[in-house]
């Protein structure tokens, strides 16, 4: 926002003006194609037919950097690649976001032990905005924490000076991540997830429709 | 004039020289010589990468390519962004504690994984698998061979910008990850097999379920082989592409669809069988060059077309030979604290990319002195600095997609 | 065909000095000493009972020296790679220090599999490269260069393939210490995590 950024007066107007900026950025994250390992896998699928994030307005996947303003970085970072993903993450235009996808960009996942070559949590290089923890994490797991990044999204200031308030969590749920159904008798099926109305993110209770 | 697809490879560009004649581009009445088109058009060779966030390289490969004009003249690929320390590892913890990292090398077919690490454990331990563990492991390996199978192709129409076979491929893997989902909890990194037998029996119901599967599935395979296998733009984007032929494919350690592609019958099921298939019946697809040349890039996709028919028919035989109850797991294994005894030994596999084989050796320890992974994809890569040469730029992301490697397992 | 088969098939053939067999328990193999590694490889792969045509992998192993503990142990391993059954003399050599190459040879033509060994010395691990035999052993030399440290001479092109150019050590050595940081890439963990 250039010459404006948090620099005009804390008043109604230009507080419903970051509303305004804050919706339609929210509303639109076009997250990278960047898959490193196992959880790209599961990425694929975020975007595919069944779990099909597009409803949430996050499913333009690019292929570049300079077109996207979310970096899920779905796999083991390793310190070849660690230089990679901070270029990467260089190249995007701001404001741009980061989700730390799966337990090995989290903290190392199975590897913090005796992984020579792992980065133990890409938070060390990049700055992360959410982590979404889970090996891999169920696609369920990557719908949340793209609904957790939008209402974090929702709280920030963009014109308006002031401190900012703390994002509100009402109406997401905690999954339980990568804990699958253990009950043998019950056959797992995936789980609908009803889009949020347009206006979703500004209801105080949440984005439940 | 020379097709560009079978020009050889320059394998390096001279400078230009200063000309003495101006290029011949008309040819005189009576002249037998052909024009000298080169010299028209001159290119200068230029380097560019490919990867490691390029989004038809299924992971993080850097194809380091030299282009004159658009035909390749050398590739090189990069390979260790994913280098996750698989064999230190396989020293540093336990036999039982290293079950669940194997999935994570072949992330496609982590069953497979799980299986070929699992035998080769009980090679050297001496540990029998009872009977009915067998079954179910031959279910579990063979449905996530499909699924496996499906990712290849799936995505392979998505490198060749088809996107619609995508959606269809993941709306089938789903149903299958459900029913492996079913059985043991997760979706990709199953930790199932486990050494000595298996986590836990099949559920109630789960032989039903997945019969229905498999007879849909079937009927969606040839829905499938409308939407992309005989589609006209594909066919010539693959048929005729990166042909390996058999000695080549065998001096470069090619192993799995990519070898059988080139028209080798050669399968480790059939071959050296391991758990129960020499009690099913199947055959081995072989490329034949239907709409090119034998071992082009729509052979290799059709191998793996086939082969998902075949993973049918074997599960349906194993589900139909299943012992209703029996034991699930080994008597002599002490799961807590598990020692093997000393010894080495290989065990190669038929994984979904060809063979997998473990080589470990043992000092009577928990852990492995040694644990080795030969990993197909990792072998099957090296051909691309053959193939790649000559082929044009946009032939290189049909090459690499149709030999279907998984970085994971490229550099462990 | 097994080792002990292809041992006597190479001595038919005159090939036989220099070759000996590795009986240890599980998978035998041939054990060649270093000079005649290329030789060996050569024929198994040309000569016609054998037809080893596809090389499945070549690796190696950091090899520790182990002596017996002072007291009566169960079975161990010996020198060769045989169990010793029951009491062992205190302090003997169990295993002596050195590396260990292995190739795995696979006959697609006759369905056979078979292991060639050879020991070379800790201070100087050095063996002929078989790059120019099969095209195959590029990528596993030079992965066996990397996280090992073992030289293939011969080989057009050994520099490292799976970690960075500029890394320091071979990992899969057993008195290797990670690096705490990596190009300005801190490779540490943070805290200490909770033990049970």
């Amino acid at each position: 926002m250039g010459l404006f950024e948090r620099n005009l007066p804390d008043i109604y107007l230009t507080r419903l003006a970051d509303l305004a900026v804050n919706w339609g950025r929210a509303s639109s994250l076009w997250p990278m194609t960047f898959g490193i390992a196992c959880c790209a896998i599961e990425m694929m699928a975020v975007g595919a037919a069944t779990f099909d994030m597009d409803r949430f307005g996050a499913g333009a996947f690019r292929a570049t950097p300079r077109q996207a303003d979310l970096m899920i970085v779905a796999g083991t970072v390793n310190a070849k690649m660690a230089h990679v993903v901070k270029r990467l993450y260089d190249q995007m235009p701001e404001p741009k976001y980061v989700m730390a996808m799966g337990a090995c960009t989290v903290g190392g996942g199975p590897y913090w032990k005796h992984g020579y070559n792992v980065v133990k949590g890409i938070d060390k290089f990049v700055p992360v905005d959410v982590h979404v923890p889970g090996c891999p994490p169920r696609p369920e797991a990557i719908i949340e924490g793209v609904r957790f990044l939008q209402r974090k999204i929702m709280a920030k200031r963009v014109l308006a000076q002031g401190v900012e308030t703390k994002p509100d969590f009402t109406g997401v749920s905690v999954s339980p991540g990568t804990v699958g159904i253990l009950d043998p008798t019950v056959r797992p099926t995936s789980t609908v997830y009803r889009a949020p109305t347009a206006l979703g993110f500004l209801a105080p209770s949440g984005g439940r429709a | 004039m020379a097709d560009p697809m079978t020009a050889p490879a320059k394998p390096q560009i001279e400078p230009a020289k200063p000309q003495t004649a101006p290029a011949r581009t008309l040819v005189l009445p009576g002249d037998p010589r052909p024009p000298d088109v080169h010299v028209d058009v001159r290119t200068q060779e230029l380097q560019i990468n490919m990867g490691p966030q390029h989004p038809s390289t299924h992971g993080v490969l850097r194809v380091a390519i030299w282009v004159d004009g658009e035909i390749v003249t050398r590739a090189e690929p990069d390979i260790g962004y994913l280098h996750r320390c698989a064999e230190k590892i396989g020293e540093s913890v336990s036999c039982i504690q290293y079950v669940p990292y194997t999935d994570r090398y072949d992330y496609l077919a982590a069953m497979n994984n799980n299986l070929g690490y699992c035998l080769a454990v009980e090679k050297v331990a001496e540990i029998d698998v009872p009977e009915k563990a067998q079954y179910v492991r031959t279910v579990a390996v063979e449905l996530n061979r499909i699924g496996s199978h499906l990712m290849a192709v799936g995505t392979y129409g998505l490198d060749l910008g088809a996107f619609t076979p995508f959606f269809y491929a993941f709306r089938e893997r789903e149903e299958i990850l459900r029913l492996l989902e079913w059985i043991c909890g997760a979706r990709l990194t199953y930790n199932f097999i486990r050494i000595g037998g298996v986590m836990r029996d099949l559920p109630e119901g789960f032989a039903a379920d997945t019969r229905k599967f498999l007879d849909l599935f079937e009927t969606r395979l040839d829905e499938f082989n409308d939407l992309l296998t005989h589609n006209h733009i594909f066919v010539n984007r693959t048929a005729n592409v990166g042909v390996i032929s058999p000695d080549m494919a065998i001096a470069y350690g090619l192993t799995g669809p990519n070898l059988r592609g080139s028209g080798l019958r050669y399968d480790l099921r059939r071959e050296q069988p391991y758990l129960l298939y020499d009690r099913f019946q199947f055959d081995i697809p072989v490329g034949t060059g239907i709409k090119g040349t034998v071992g082009d890039c729509w052979d290799r996709y059709w191998v793996r077309m086939l082969e998902m028919k075949e993973s049918v028919r074997i599960v349906r035989q194993a589900l139909d030979q299943m012992p209703a109850t029996g034991e699930i797991m080994a008597k002599n294994v002490r799961h807590l604290a598990f020692k093997s005894k000393p010894g080495e030994g290989y065990l190669g596999i038929e994984n979904p990319r060809g063979e997998l084989g473990y080589y470990l050796i043992s000092d009577g320890g928990a852990n492995s002195y040694r644990s080795r992974i030969r990993a197909p994809s990792f072998c099957n890569l090296s051909i691309l600095e053959a193939i790649l040469p000559g082929t044009m730029l946009a032939d290189a992301v049909a090459i690499i997609g149709s030999i279907d490697i998984v970085l994971g397992e490229v550099d462990r | 065909m097994t080792a002990a088969e292809a041992l006597e098939q190479l001595k038919k053939a005159g090939l036989g000095d220099g070759v000996e067999l590795f009986a240890g328990p599980k998978d035998a193999a041939l054990l060649v000493t270093r000079e005649r590694v290329k030789q060996l490889l050569r024929h198994l792969r040309d000569s016609r009972p054998f037809s080893c045509d596809l090389l499945l992998m070549i690796t190696g192993t950091h090899m520790t020296e182990k002596r017996a503990p002072d007291k009566t142990t169960p079975d161990g391993v010996d020198v060769n790679g045989g169990v010793v059954k029951g009491t062992t003399v205190k302090g003997a050599l169990l295993r002596e220090a050195g590396f260990e190459v292995i190739w795995h040879l696979r006959s697609v033509a006759k369905h056979h599999l078979l292991a060639v060994k050879c020991r070379l010395p800790l201070a100087d691990p050095r063996v002929d490269s078989v790059a120019d035999l099969w095209p195959a052993a590029d990528w596993h030399e030079r992965e066996t260069w990397d996280l090992l440290g073992i030289t293939f001479t011969g080989h057009p092109n050994l520099r490292r393939i799976l970690l960075p150019e500029s890394w320091v050590g071979h990992p899969l050595r057993k008195d290797y210490v990670a690096p705490k940081e990596f190009e300005g890439i801190n490779l540490e963990v943070d805290a200490p995590w909770p033990t049970p």
